[in-house]
């Protein structure tokens, strides 16, 4: 560090400065002009943000109030809450504002199609959230820094998680397997079994996609396999889906959606055949009545959720989405199966990898990981599952909100995408005992 | 708020301006103080409250500072001292509760479990936020209680003056670190010209251009690399050069866009950046990176502990102390001050053997280059999540740590051809290009023509990026 000579440095810098800006060389007319353009340009701006674009799906949010409060709302936060209450709300406003100005703007959605077609196409670039890959396959970013992360049952990197100020949402019970075996012996005392299934990310299964190259093994987190054992150790049975699906993607590529997260029919019957045979296997004879299931082809449609979120120009989306022949499950009364959330021996616990081919929505019945596992098991399935309560306290919720269902399950399958295992919160609050009342959580932060 | 944000851009500076320019001369300040108000209370409203009451403080302190020094009266130095020590003490005491409660807490634990003192845990609910720019705005005004007792300012008389000075939202968050001397001038008059607005909307393009389009690009491949499990050697060096690029970028674009917004409200605020990547020696870097802060701590820090008037081993450890405690104003945690330690050792070094002595074997190329390197080693310590990272991240750069299978999908998003590219036009941009100051000297033009489409490009850009805030936010 240099040490000042006696005469004031503060006065240099501030002289330096001001003599700099003295100094510009600009003719009045170019001034004129310099200024004029960026009033304008920031103005015409402003003006662009209040009005809507012609012609355009304008979402929700834009049709949406200006001021996403009310006077009831910073009432009820005051009551509920007090000062913090009231600040939550006004911070929760000023981040909607924000948002709201970043990504429904009007300028935004005029201008961000085209460039993101053309850093696309010419550029091999996506966004945030969308990576590229080989031949047209998109990948979700999300997943992807889960996988290349550091073990996620280090010490150290739990104790970052659980780091105040290190993330946005610290978590409380960072590592998976206390939760998950608590979950497994509160099952086992009411005589129902925990298996766990983890559905790997699309990198996982095609990593060859997105870097092109030989790969031997899957690339799994380093602890997944110490995941495995500690379950099992603790009674958890655990099927290992990364690893099967991996491998039979060597020999076929349509195991999962190019421009989806999601796995494609042929993935999620696979699965269900795997698991199946892996719980004939491991538990014998399974619990409840034999039941036959039928079969027929549909097809059904994949909308490309990468798709959307790059947010592409129209011309480079496919208007319907993407068609693709799945399987439906027919009833022994030749209907439709829909495993909903109804008594049955056999129970699934999921997210969107077990609702992606069910419902009207998709123009589908039936044809999702529980119907499937129905008519591989030949048992009856049914199924809770949230797109938005994913971690374990929801699904925990789930379960109490349903004590049918929980009492006439004998095996519970835990279905979650891979990426949870070192991102979720794993805290929970205990099954507690049956019948009990339980007050329902506000579903958790994370998304599918 | 996030001056590379549609909110700031479209909604924010229309307003901000449009309010400054019809609002009579007298009442402008009052009316920059309340936009400052309303950009800093954006992220969170109740740290509106401790930014009022720092500055109360300060407005307090020199109005009885100035006082006391006399005037017609006989002056009264012990009443001086006690109402600067009453302005340090609350600002020191502000920033160590709210920047070093966290760390000071985890420390204390973390020792007393090390040596088997589980009592002596303190166990406690209370996790307290870093309220936005505290290190920034602490400085500053505690700048202003330091020169009025020094007796190189005057007391401000008018608390919105004041208020304006501490608040002013073009550099509030992360800096420059504007003196009140600096600006004392200005606040009592200045002038609004063309050639001034036209020349700050130029530095706002600049500064604009510099984040958008090549920090935040640069930030992706830094964050892929440094948050990964683990990296080749090759990656590891090429996210490593990344995040010299985005804090570089980052931080040398904000202070453009503070510049340049200073500059459209009349005000003019001194350089902050000076090519630091070009710096042939770790002193001469000093001289050039985040000048408003190197100055600072030599002003109000390494001088009052005695400079080099004192030997040279007090020489090294007045350098030694300056920059740990540099490193820890950056933030609360052990590898800020591992990197104030190496930055410290490294100054020492020079001054022990001398600068010349060291590198004038090296032509010039080279010595920039060797620098460059020793920078690189030092942005380690920052960026890592902890000490125990940034060993591992300095194993990963030589060689020695393993490679797990996933890392070999790292560079599917660490080589994109955009990515690579953006780091090729950052290298040139920072070896190559003239600085800001000089690019917008003279705006014929050419340079006008091109800074338009400069901000035409970002503004299309900014819409397909999300909310990026700049590293310096949370310091």
């Amino acid at each position: 560090m240099a040490e000042p000579d006696r005469t004031s440095r503060i006065a240099d810098r501030e002289a330096e400065a001001l003599a700099e800006i003295a100094a510009t060389r600009i003719s009045r007319r170019a001034a004129w002009s310099a200024c004029l353009f960026f009033v304008l340009v920031i103005f015409l701006g402003a003006a662009s943000e209040l009005v809507p674009l012609k012609g355009r799906k304008v979402s929700p949010r834009i049709r949406g109030p200006i001021v996403p409060i009310s006077w009831g709302h910073i009432t009820y936060s005051w009551r509920v809450a007090g000062f913090k209450g009231v600040q939550y709300r006004i911070r929760l406003l000023l981040t909607s504002v924000r948002e709201r100005a970043e990504r429904d703007s009007a300028f935004s959605r005029l201008v961000r199609p085209h460039l993101q077609s053309f850093f696309l196409h010419e550029l091999r670039y996506g966004n945030s959230q969308v990576l590229p890959g080989e031949q047209g396959w998109l990948f979700y970013k999300h997943p992807f820094d889960q996988v290349v992360a550091p073990p996620f049952l280090a010490p150290e990197v739990l104790e970052r998680r659980a780091r105040p100020g290190w993330t946005r949402y610290p978590a409380r019970s960072p590592d998976p397997v206390p939760g998950l075996l608590r979950l497994g012996r509160a099952l086992e005392r009411r005589g129902t079994r925990l298996v766990f299934l983890p559905i790997p990310e699309k990198e996982q299964v095609y990593p060859e996609r997105l870097r092109p190259r030989a790969w031997r093994e899957a690339p799994v987190n380093p602890d997944f396999d110490e995941l495995v054992a500690r379950l099992e150790a603790g009674g958890v049975a655990v099927f290992d889906a990364p690893r099967l699906l991996f491998r039979a993607a060597r020999s076929r590529d349509d195991l999962w959606a190019t421009q989806d997260t999601h796995w494609t029919p042929a993935g999620m019957e696979l699965t269900a055949a795997a698991v199946a045979e892996f719980l004939s296997q491991r538990f014998g004879t399974l619990p409840g009545e034999p039941v036959r299931f039928g079969r027929r082809p549909i097809r059904h449609r994949l909308r490309g959720d990468l798709l959307g979120m790059l947010g592409l120009a129209a011309g480079d989306r496919p208007p319907n989405g993407f068609q693709f022949e799945a399987t439906e499950v027919l009833g022994p009364d030749g209907r439709p199966y829909l495993a909903a959330a109804t008594a049955a021996p056999i129970l699934l616990l999921g997210d969107s990898y077990s609702l992606v081919f069910q419902g009207k929505e998709d123009g589908t019945f039936g044809a999702g990981l529980a119907e499937h596992l129905a008519l591989r098991t030949g048992r009856r399935v049914s199924q809770l599952a949230s797109p938005l309560e994913t971690e374990l306290d929801d699904r925990i919720s789930l379960l109490r909100r349903h004590p049918a269902v929980l009492k006439a399950a004998r095996l519970v399958i835990y279905e979650v995408a891979t990426r949870g295992l070192g991102t979720y919160d794993w805290k929970s609050a205990g099954l507690g005992p049956p019948g009990g009342r339980h007050r329902r959580p506000a579903p958790s932060r994370a998304s599918p | 708020m996030v001056f590379s944000s549609h909110l700031f851009l479209f909604w924010f500076l229309p307003i901000a301006l449009g309010l400054y320019y019809v609002s009579p001369r007298r009442t402008r300040h009052l009316v920059l103080t309340l936009l400052s108000y309303v950009f800093y209370g954006w992220e969170n409203p109740a740290f509106c409250v401790l930014l009022l009451f720092s500055t109360a403080v300060d407005y307090l302190a020199g109005l009885r500072m100035d006082a006391a020094a006399g005037g017609d009266a006989a002056p009264r130095p012990s009443a001086r001292r006690r109402w600067l020590l009453f302005s340090l003490v609350t600002n020191l005491g502000l920033l160590g509760f709210f920047k070093y409660f966290n760390f000071g807490l985890e420390s204390w634990n973390g020792l007393v479990r090390a040596a088997g003192l589980e009592g002596a845990a303190i166990e406690t609910a209370l996790r307290v936020t870093l309220p936005l720019g505290i290190s920034f705005y602490t400085f500053q005004s505690m700048s202003y209680s330091i020169d009025v007792y020094r007796g190189r300012v005057r007391a401000i008389r008018s608390f919105v003056d004041f208020a304006c000075f501490v608040s002013m939202f073009p550099q509030l968050v992360a800096g420059p670190i504007v003196r009140f001397a600096e600006v004392a001038d200005q606040l009592r008059n200045r002038s609004h010209t063309l050639a001034k607005f036209a020349r700050g909307a130029a530095f706002l393009t600049v500064g604009l251009a510099k984040k958008v389009l090549l920090a935040n690009p640069c930030a992706r491949v830094a964050d892929a690399v440094f948050d990964a499990g683990s990296a080749s050697v090759l990656d590891a060096w090429q996210g490593l050069v990344a995040y010299a690029f985005q804090i570089y970028f980052d931080f040398s674009g904000y202070s453009d866009m503070a510049i340049g917004l200073g500059l459209m409200l009349g005000f003019v605020f001194p350089k902050n950046f000076d090519s630091p990547y070009r710096a042939t020696s770790m002193t001469d870097f000093w001289r050039r990176w985040h000048i408003s802060l190197s100055t600072w701590l030599r002003d109000y820090l390494y001088i009052p502990l005695g400079g080099n008037r004192r030997g040279p081993g007090r020489t090294y450890v007045n350098l030694a102390i300056t920059m740990l405690l540099g490193g820890l104003w950056h933030g609360a945690a052990w590898n800020f001050v591992a990197w104030g330690a190496y930055h410290g050792a490294l100054l020492a070094l020079e001054r022990r053997v001398g600068e010349e002595r060291l590198y004038s074997w090296l032509p010039r190329p080279l010595r920039i280059a060797v620098v460059f390197v020793l920078v690189l080693f030092s942005w380690v310590l920052f960026r890592a999540a902890d000490l125990t990272s940034a060993l591992d991240y300095f194993a990963r750069l030589l060689g020695l740590a393993p490679v797990l299978p996933p890392a070999a999908l790292l560079p599917a998003l660490v080589r994109s051809p955009y990515l690579v590219a953006t780091l090729v036009l950052a290298a040139v941009v920072t070896w190559g290009a003239p600085q800001t100051w000089t690019w917008t000297r003279s705006l014929g033009t050419t340079r006008l023509a091109t800074a338009g489409g400069l901000l035409l490009l970002v503004l299309a850009m900014l819409a397909t990026q999300d909310y990026n805030p700049f590293i310096y936010f949370i310091f």
